[in-house]
């Protein structure tokens, strides 16, 4: 049986000079159970590197359960940061440095893969000589198990140092470890210290000493014990950056474009935005309305709008499921509307903290009956934040639904990027409340568009009877079939409307070559990442990354034509040919792939994976590898 | 007066409400400047709007020309209307030009404390009556009644939205005027007063200002004017001279009324009345601040026959122990 000793480990010994590794980048992981603070450790130390001037992305990881029990791999809950000398797009590859609480959610992250193989893992040492034999057992399997590779094991002795200063060392630990990841990586204590006094804001002085005590006894430890010290070079910044995840960026994009009303039911992982909201929306003149369910959420988001006010409704997939019939009546009215979908692993309640692109076909066909209407994706967490904008504005110009579709990768990843400078004419211009002239009908449909003025209850002149019937100009309800066919491509036509304001996407690389990878959403950062390196290999690969859904955003065909293969890459399922029972007839494509195939009759192919994580760019890369065109091939 | 230094040390503490008001008269100057930019708009002007209103996520991605094309950003406006929002701004302007003065007052000796209050509320209040004519002439709603928004309004007719975003005032006032009933009706939305008080001052002027939801604070030396400042609701302040007594009314501190009040000190009552102030009132003033700091506990005198006099939350817990130390016989070093 491997022993701490026998294995590739280091002792506690005092090292004279530790080595300085400089490096672009380092991705670091703490891993707890629930409730011990790994993520609050992991925030902290990645606002500071942000703020030192590091490109950072942050994922968090979350059990699928909310209070799992202690020390199961199931249970590991933590945070993993990418940090580096340049910006950061996305999560990376494999983590080359871990802290773990204890071995149980160390080997959790050993099993998926996450650790590459030299990986230095420094991990709390008491479980090793606990009282308990089965959990000396469990830590004596969990080393063997981890000895299959060549991982750097540090044992700390972190609860025992800890209490030395609280009698709770679960409230000390995640302090301890950040002090001791603080002086590894170098990270300005002052910084640090500023950090944990935002975050523990709302507690006493006394918490902040506490918390700052252990922060600083962690970094002693560490300047005494471990041999090595990692430098990723900061840039100077020159410019003023804010540092949030994407929840916080649609909440705060939801401030700046003057939305008066946030309707929402608490969903994972959508709910931190109502929290964000909730904290600082009525000092902007908004309100958070938490209804019974998430139909009564959409259903009161659509009669403030209908009443004038500039409302939005925020909700994950198993949400979006309730909300649709709602939805049809938002379309059918013609009431703006702005839907966040923050997606996660489906169907059912699936996946509820892990991220997941499954979403797409749901959002686009959301509604019973025929309801066409806007769906824009951001890709970034910046993009989180002013694709607010861009949705209130084409939901009120257009008198129509705009449904956002985020997900959890943006939702809790958190990385810098420029302030935002707030505008006054981001905000929503003010309602028309002139009298109604003579004649003017509430759907007075622009045959050529579509579109209508919009009526807002109390104009003089303006009453009318609002119905989700099928209806005339006059908002009467049709008895014809001509009136029905009529108003659907009204409401139709609308959508190309807007088509015909969208530019051409431009790809990401060259405009033609042998092969176009095209994605939507969160995989931006990663697509991009893996196609820089393959273009690094000499492979003549692009990427084309789309922000309007629906309608597509023009020329799509045109810029596949460039390319001998196009592939779409998202996190959703699809089938492989070469599984049992599949064939090219029958196999059931990535979500994006199926809508390219039918809007464009391009061959579109797609690599697809549901691992309940991010996409690795390495993945992606192994992926481009695998279906490049043979040379040769037209 | 106006050189008493704690006046800009009232000022600095009210920094971010002051700032919150310059910033709605600030965003108002904005919209109404866009709005009537925007009736003599060019073509490419309009398209520039087009592009700021639908946000970065846009850019190269919607034509913002074909946008302003396809959706003129606001409707034509009356000459009437153009005319009544330029008054608008006239006076958006005035209140922003005339800097810190507009949120100080000087009550000269011997007037009434709450006339002048209401007088520097109404002026500074015509902003919220010119925020409403703006919104009105951009509606599209706009008829010539609507000029009289530009009056002065008192406080009282100021509704809840006004009251939230209420400007705050440093008063500089003479003890002797200083009548806390004149401030009572102020004391709303998120209203903050800061009173300077020269002179001989009655001992607590403002013990009678304490209501459950009201901040109430009497320093000194200005320290609590920054926790005072950032209190959601409505405040009162008084920086008092040396020998008045120093305490302060938070209503986060909690449900009861010892809890949230804090003495740091209470004079004996003045030999003689002060303004028009009786003995008797200013003896009852401190009565009643004495009274909401009494912990709900009785408190038995401790061994040494001292009493334990309840002086708010922030030493109660203290006195419980040692009155627990006292019964239990542990004081004095007994095992």
């Amino acid at each position: 049986m491997p022993t701490m000793t026998s294995m590739k480990s280091v002792g506690t010994a005092a090292p004279a000079a530790p080595k300085e590794l400089s490096l672009h980048e380092h991705t670091l992981e703490i891993v707890s159970d629930a409730g011990e603070g790994a993520q609050k450790c992991g925030q902290v130390f990645g606002a500071v590197s942000a703020k030192m001037g590091n490109g950072v992305w942050t994922v968090e990881i979350i059990p699928a359960e909310i209070q799992p029990p202690a020390r199961v791999p199931e249970g590991a809950s933590g945070f993993r940061i990418r940090i580096g000398d340049g910006p950061i797009t996305n999560w990376g590859d494999a983590t080359n440095l871990v802290v773990a609480f204890n071995e149980q959610v160390l080997l959790a992250r050993h099993r998926v893969d996450a650790l590459a193989n030299d990986a230095v893992l420094l991990v709390e040492d008491r479980w090793a000589t606990h009282d308990d034999p089965e959990i000396r057992t469990a830590w004596e399997h969990g080393m063997d198990e981890l000895s299959g590779k060549d991982y750097r094991i540090i044992p700390v002795p972190m609860e025992e140092l800890c209490l030395t200063l609280v009698d709770d060392p679960k409230k000390g630990k995640n302090m301890f470890v950040l002090g001791m990841l603080a002086c590894i990586y170098a990270r300005d204590v002052s910084r640090i210290q500023e950090q944990i006094a935002q975050t523990f804001r709302k507690k006493s002085v006394e918490v902040y000493e506490r918390n700052v005590a252990l922060m600083q006894l962690g970094w002693d430890w560490a300047d005494e014990h471990i041999d090595f010290r990692i430098h990723v070079p900061v840039q100077v910044i020159d410019r003023e950056l804010v540092v949030m995840n994407g929840n916080e960026a649609l909440g705060l994009g939801a401030i700046a474009s003057g939305m008066e009303l946030c309707a929402m039911y608490p969903i994972t992982p959508a709910t931190s935005v109502s929290h964000y909201l909730s904290e600082v929306f009525e000092k902007f003149g908004g309100m958070v309305h938490q209804a019974e369910d998430e139909i009564a959420a959409v259903g009161v988001a659509i009669g403030a709008s209908y009443a004038g006010k500039v409302a939005f409704t925020i909700t994950s997939g198993p949400g979006l499921a309730l909300k649709t019939e709602f939805l049809g009546l938002a379309v059918m009215t013609e009431t703006p509307l702005v839907l966040v979908n923050v997606q996660r692993g489906g169907p059912s309640t699936g996946l509820p903290t892990k991220v997941e692109q499954s979403d797409l076909l749901a959002a686009l066909f959301a509604s019973p009956g025929d309801a066409p209407h806007v769906v824009m994706a951001p890709a970034t967490i910046e993009e989180c934040f002013h694709v607010m904008i861009t949705a209130r504005r084409i939901a009120e110009a257009f008198r129509t639904v705009v449904m956002v579709l985020s997900d959890t990768n943006l939702a809790t990843g958190v990385t810098p990027f420029p302030r935002p400078k707030p505008d006054a004419r981001w905000q929503a211009e003010p309602l028309d409340l002139s009298p109604v002239p003579e004649g003017q009908k509430p759907y007075a449909w622009d045959p050529e568009t579509g579109l209508s003025r919009r009526v807002i209850p109390g104009r003089p002149g303006g009453m009318f009877t609002l119905t989700g019937l099928s209806h005339d100009e006059g908002s009467k309800v049709a008895y014809s079939s001509g009136i029905h066919q009529k108003s659907s491509a009204m409401r139709s036509r609308k959508l190309a409307v807007l088509s015909s304001l969208l530019e051409p996407p431009t790809p990401y690389g060259e405009e033609k070559g042998d092969l176009l990878i095209v994605g939507w959403g969160s995989t931006k950062g990663a697509i991009e990442e893996a196609v820089d390196r393959a273009r690094a290999d000499g492979m003549k690969v692009s990427a084309l990354h789309l922000r309007f859904l629906s309608p597509l955003e023009p020329g799509l065909k045109t810029i596949f034509k460039r390319f001998k293969k196009v592939i779409t890459v998202e996190i959703n399922y699809s089938d492989e040919i070469g599984d049992p029972h599949i064939t090219e007839e029958n196999r059931r494509r990535g979500q994006l792939a199926m809508l390219l195939r039918a809007a464009t009759l391009v061959d579109v192919d797609c690599w697809t994976r549901v691992p309940g994580e991010p996409l690795r760019p390495g993945a992606i890369l192994g992926a481009i590898r695998g279906r490049m065109p043979r040379r040769g091939a037209q | 007066m106006l050189s008493d230094p704690r006046l800009q040390q009232a000022l600095v503490a009210l920094a971010q409400p002051i700032a919150e008001f310059r910033a709605i008269i600030d965003d108002a100057i904005s919209q109404a400047d866009a709005f009537i930019t925007a009736q003599h708009a060019s073509a490419p002007q309009r398209a520039e709007h087009a592009a700021v209103s639908l946000g970065h996520f846009a850019d190269g991605r919607i034509d913002a020309a074909g946008f302003a094309a396809r959706f003129p950003p606001v409707a034509a406006a009356s000459p009437s209307a153009i005319a009544a929002l330029e008054q608008a701004l006239r006076v958006f302007r005035d209140v922003r030009e005339r800097g810190d003065d507009i949120f100080v007052v000087d009550v000269p000796p011997g007037r009434r404390l709450g006339v002048e209050l209401d007088h520097a509320l109404a002026t500074i209040g015509s902003v919220f009556g010119a925020v409403v004519l703006a919104e009105v002439v951009r509606g599209g709603r706009y008829t010539p009644e609507h000029a009289r928004l530009l009056q002065s309004r008192e406080f009282r007719s100021w509704n809840k939205t006004e009251r939230r975003f209420a400007p705050p005032l440093v008063v500089l006032v003479n003890g002797a005027d200083l009548q806390s009933g004149a401030i009572m009706d102020f004391v709303d939305g998120r209203e903050k007063i800061v009173l300077v008080v020269c002179g001989a001052s009655p001992p607590a002027p403002l013990a009678r200002c304490i209501t459950p939801g009201t901040f109430v604070l009497q320093t000194v030396d200005g320290s609590g004017l920054d926790r005072m400042a950032a209190f959601n609701g409505p405040a009162v302040a008084a920086i008092v001279p040396t020998g008045a007594a120093v305490f302060m009314h938070d209503p986060l501190g909690g449900k009861d009324p010892w809890q949230r009040m804090t003495i740091n000190f209470i004079p004996v009552t003045p030999k003689k009345s002060i303004g028009g102030q009786s003995i008797w009132q200013m003896s009852e003033d401190l009565q009643v601040i004495a009274e909401l700091a009494a912990t709900p506990f009785s408190i038995p005198a401790l061994g040494n026959g001292s009493a334990a006099p309840a002086a708010g939350a922030a030493d109660a817990a203290e006195k419980i122990a040692a009155w627990l130390v006292g019964q239990a016989g542990l004081q004095d070093g007994a095992a």
